[in-house]
């Protein structure tokens, strides 16, 4: 009777912590998986104006990006001559904010764009927790 | 049986208690933190977010000068090197580089400041500028990187306004100081 009641327990244990997982493994990818753009979404671009520039060059470029369609934020190093702007991809890309840039200001630029040996090579910040694994682990489902 | 009984009602009892106990905030009063002074956790409306979403003060704060700092740093070639997954393209499935470093750097400083309303899941600070332990660090960091750091860092703190006098930033500047034997390392 006791050995019986122990397995009931121990079985109804067992089966309830499956479910908690289950439904800890569905609550952590619901939560983290990956999503679209969305609205707010913000990226980050680069261009590299081949020519060198000054201030009142910095504040041309900057004021043109701003009166760019999906341009969030703008600034201009006149000292490297780079310009870094971010942008919301559901209005925009970098590429069409690049080309245009081109055709219509007289700077020769390039966009740059990252290499993948440069794209593993960066951001110490990554985060890469015992956490952050085990989330990666249901993203990747 | 009674023991069997006891068990099974005690064992999750002790269980659900110690979760309460962890969980329970602490209602004595806490010295106000740095996070406090940088505004803390009053929460106001998120302008980078959908309307309603609100955020805290002192997270908004450090999030702005965070995310200056970032321009600033990808603008500057003695430190953009690092940081050039903040480029990577936006496609489908692949949020970009930015907001997660964003986020990331964000975490790091609410949480060195003291805010008790978020963590930090990255890497320590040894571990994450070692390249042995990280991949992604493509070199050991120099005083010079490190200077270059707090350079970008003290020009996206001027872009917010809040300019080097301000003592909250000099607490700040003392806390990303204090990290700059676990940072350098050759």
């Amino acid at each position: 009777m006791t050995k019986k009641f122990l397995q009931k327990i121990l079985i109804r244990t067992a089966l309830s912590l499956a479910v908690l997982t289950i439904v800890l493994g569905i609550h952590i990818y619901l939560v983290t998986r990956p999503s679209s753009p969305n609205a707010y979404t913000r990226a980050m671009a680069r261009m590299d104006i081949r020519t060198p520039i000054n201030t009142t060059d910095a504040a041309v470029i900057s004021k043109w990006l701003y009166q760019q369609k999906g341009v969030d934020h703008v600034l201009v190093n006149p000292k490297t001559a780079i310009v870094i702007f971010t942008y919301y991809p559901m209005q925009t890309t970098a590429t069409v904010i690049s080309s245009q840039f081109i055709s219509s200001l007289p700077y020769p630029a390039v966009r740059f764009i990252p290499t993948a040996a440069q794209m593993s090579s960066g951001c110490p910040v990554a985060p890469r927790s015992p956490f952050f694994k085990i989330c990666q682990y249901f993203k990747n489902l | 049986m009674k023991k069997t009984m006891f068990f099974a009602i005690a064992i999750p009892a002790i269980i659900i208690a110690l979760i309460s106990i962890s969980c329970k905030k602490t209602t004595a009063t806490m010295k106000p933190t740095l996070y406090d002074s940088l505004g803390g956790t009053a929460l106001v409306a998120d302008p980078m977010g959908p309307s309603g979403t609100m955020i805290e003060k002192g997270r908004l704060l450090i999030r702005n000068i965070i995310d200056s700092t970032i321009f600033v740093i990808a603008g500057d070639t003695a430190l953009n090197g690092h940081f050039t997954v903040l480029l990577s393209e936006v496609s489908m499935n692949n949020l970009t580089g930015f907001m997660a470093l964003s986020k990331n750097l964000t975490d790091f400083v609410a949480v060195g400041t003291g805010a008790r309303d978020y963590t930090y899941g990255g890497k320590s600070m040894v571990a994450a500028h070692d390249p042995a332990q990280n991949p992604r660090m493509n070199g050991k960091a120099d005083n010079g990187d490190f200077n270059a750091f707090e350079t970008d860092l003290l020009a996206g703190a001027a872009k917010n306004g809040v300019t080097t006098s301000n003592p909250a930033l000099v607490s700040v500047g003392k806390l990303v100081e204090s990290l700059r034997s676990q940072v350098v390392q050759q």
